[in-house]
């Protein structure tokens, strides 16, 4: 049994409520610190890459999870973030600098993308999105002069105030570092009054409205900050695949991103992080079955997308609220142990709703 | 005193007229109930008021400022809150995230300060808390802080979204439909808050209601419409008695 003490408010808002999770944090944190001196090169190049996965997965979640706008083409981002940035390191421009425009020219597709679909949601929404994803993936393989077509381009290494990040052991910190940021600038706007405003956005645009939350502007404030996180790790992708092509940043992106996010749990950042570490592994995990299939099926491009497409739908059906709402019931049941409260997680009944108001 | 004046509104649906010619005014500190049977145009009336739908024509008053067709969000910023019919409820949130929302419309900082956790958005981060607690407080919503909306009971949703509307502090407080789905207890307990919050916290509330034993307690005024007309209006006994309302009403339980 476990009673929750307070007493102040700033104990609700800090970002490590228990004691309990601090330390879990700690432990964490201390782990992905100092395991690179302990585990090999491949597992060291491996982490970094599940980092950059999960800032892309938060990215995706601050749209799909938190303002509820589930769309299918944030392989887009990713796809601009790593271009913006390749390109301008190969200007000359440093790294940094390079970085944040890139973040900066995410986060104004964003806006585009939010005046594209404006007044659209559900299926529409995913819809547009999707085509959008596409037409950047055209106009980054048609647009030779600056990107190099499809014949892709190179990136430079990364190079930060005269300091090669480039070795696996230094761009797994790069990597880290990163991921921390984001993941506190993600807390800090699930609780703040804007990241409640997403939430109503998701739930109720009316009942937004009616509270003096303007929808239309929030909407983009959601897409522009989920493209400039997403943007970000598509940057900071581009260091892992060294020579980028368009095809790089396709539907099976796309894909993977809202697999991931489902995967792990929708809306929360813990769950982005579970969904980027299955991600991450499902290539190998992928291989490892291809293995026993029969060889004529084998080298086939189809089995990846049809395992990709069974587990989103395995997790749509059985566990919608993924892994994390799973490790949410059993904590719940650890924490009132004696007290088995079955109700806590029953399915409820829902009230019948119109589209009248 | 402020006003909410409302002179001359008409909304169409194609050929129907759904409100045709609708004036009334909504002082602060009293309750004005609109009463009517179904499909006579009440909640589209309060629709056009809060922004939700551009009225036909007609003017909208708040106080001496025109209000007519400006976008919800900016009605809502000037002071005018509302609840649903059919109870909109952000469901996958908690019932103290809802109400905190109601707080939005005083919000200060900058989304910046918010992703950086500055200090100004952590003292309003509180700020946003102790509206809430006190609503939370107020309505005798305590036990329920930390519960998803979505599972609750009919009449403690009907509660929280009354808290969220509160937690704005408005001037003016339109309610659609408050008592229906509540139990006798929680109508009479709704009751003395509708009386508290116009009387002692000087709101002015604007409430469609059906039960007239509800009405008739608590309102300072009456107005009963049909098919997008106002048919009397006076005190809760005048327009009972009112001839045209009783015959509006003839052969229904309502009376
Ligand atoms: N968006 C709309 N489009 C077309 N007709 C509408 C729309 N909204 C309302 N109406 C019509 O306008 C009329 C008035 O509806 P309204 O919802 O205002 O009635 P009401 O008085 O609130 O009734 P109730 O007691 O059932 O809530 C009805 O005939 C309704 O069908
Ligand atoms: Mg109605």
């Amino acid at each position: 049994m476990y009673f929750d003490f307070k007493t102040s408010y700033n104990d609700d808002i800090r970002l490590i409520r228990r004691p309990l999770s601090g330390l879990f944090y700690a432990i964490a944190f201390g782990t992905a610190l100092f395991s690179p001196l302990v585990i090999s090169e491949f597992y060291i190049t491996e982490s970094s890459a599940i980092f950059v996965l999960g800032i892309i997965i938060i990215g995706y979640m601050i749209s799909a999870g938190m303002a509820g706008l589930v769309g299918l083409g944030h392989a887009a981002f990713v796809g601009v973030g790593a271009y913006t940035h390749a390109i301008l390191l190969g200007a000359g421009v440093p790294f940094l600098i390079s970085i944040f425009s890139a973040i900066a020219v995410c986060a104004l597709l964003g806006v585009m993308l939010a005046v594209i679909s404006l007044r659209l949601s559900g299926l529409y929404l995913a819809i547009s999105t999707l085509i959008f994803a596409l037409a950047v993936e055209h106009i980054l393989g048609s647009w030779e002069t600056l990107t190099g077509g499809y014949e892709g381009i190179l990136v430079p290494d990364p190079i930060i105030f005269g300091t090669s990040f480039a070795s696996s052991i230094n761009y797994y910190y790069l990597t880290l570092s990163a991921l921390v940021s984001v993941i506190i600038l993600a807390a800090n706007l699930m609780r703040s009054l804007s990241g409640r405003a997403l939430i109503g956005l998701r739930d109720s645009e009316q009942a937004a409205a009616s509270l003096g939350i303007n929808v239309l502007k929030t909407k983009s404030v959601a897409f522009a900050l989920s493209g400039a996180v997403t943007g970000f790790g598509g940057a900071l992708m581009s260091h892992q695949i060294f020579f980028i092509t368009p095809e790089a940043f396709n539907m099976m992106l796309s894909l993977q991103i809202v697999l991931a996010a489902v995967i792990g749990g929708l809306g929360s950042i813990t769950g982005a992080l579970i969904g980027a570490v299955v991600i991450g592994w499902m290539p190998e995990l992928i291989s490892q079955i291809k293995a026993l299939l029969p060889v004529s099926i084998r080298y086939q491009p189809g089995p990846d997308l049809v395992i990709y497409g069974a587990v989103l739908i395995g997790f749509v059906l059985f566990e919608p609220l993924g892994l994390y709402g799973r490790w949410k019931k059993i904590e719940n049941w650890l924490l009132t142990f004696p007290l088995d409260r079955k109700a806590t997680f029953a399915k409820t009944r829902t009230y019948m709703k119109s589209e009248r108001v | 005193m402020m006003k909410l004046r409302v002179a001359g509104l008409k909304q169409y649906f194609g050929g129907l007229k759904a409100v045709d010619t609708v004036s009334l005014d909504a002082k602060q500190s009293e309750i004005l109930a609109i009463i009517g049977p179904n499909g006579a145009g009440k909640t589209t009336v309060i629709n056009a008021i809060t922004g939700l739908r551009k009225p036909t024509a007609g003017t909208v008053w708040l106080g001496d400022k025109t209000i007519t067709g400006l976008a919800a969000n900016r009605i809502a910023e000037l002071g005018i809150a509302r609840t649903f019919q059919n109870i909109e409820l952000f469901e996958h949130a908690s019932v103290l995230d809802n109400i905190q929302l109601g707080f939005y419309r005083h919000r200060k900082v900058t989304l910046c300060a918010e992703l950086f956790n500055l200090p100004s958005a952590r003292a309003e981060a509180v700020n946003a808390r102790l509206a809430a607690e006190k609503i939370l407080h107020y309505l005798d919503l305590v036990s329920w802080r930390d519960k998803a909306v979505s599972g609750l009971s009919y009449g403690i949703r009907k509660q929280v979204e009354l808290g969220r509307a509160l937690c704005s502090a408005p001037s003016f407080l339109i309610l659609d439909e408050p008592a229906s789905g509540l139990t006798r207890e929680e109508t009479l307990d709704l009751g003395y808050f509708l009386r508290d919050l116009a009387k002692n916290r000087g709101i002015g509330i604007l409430m469609i209601e059906h039960d007239m034993g509800l009405v008739s307690r608590v309102a300072d005024h009456v107005i009963a419409m049909n098919e997008g007309r106002i048919l009397a209006k006076g005190s809760a006994p005048e327009v009972q008695s009112n001839a045209d309302v009783i015959e509006c009403y003839l052969g229904s339980e309502m009376v």
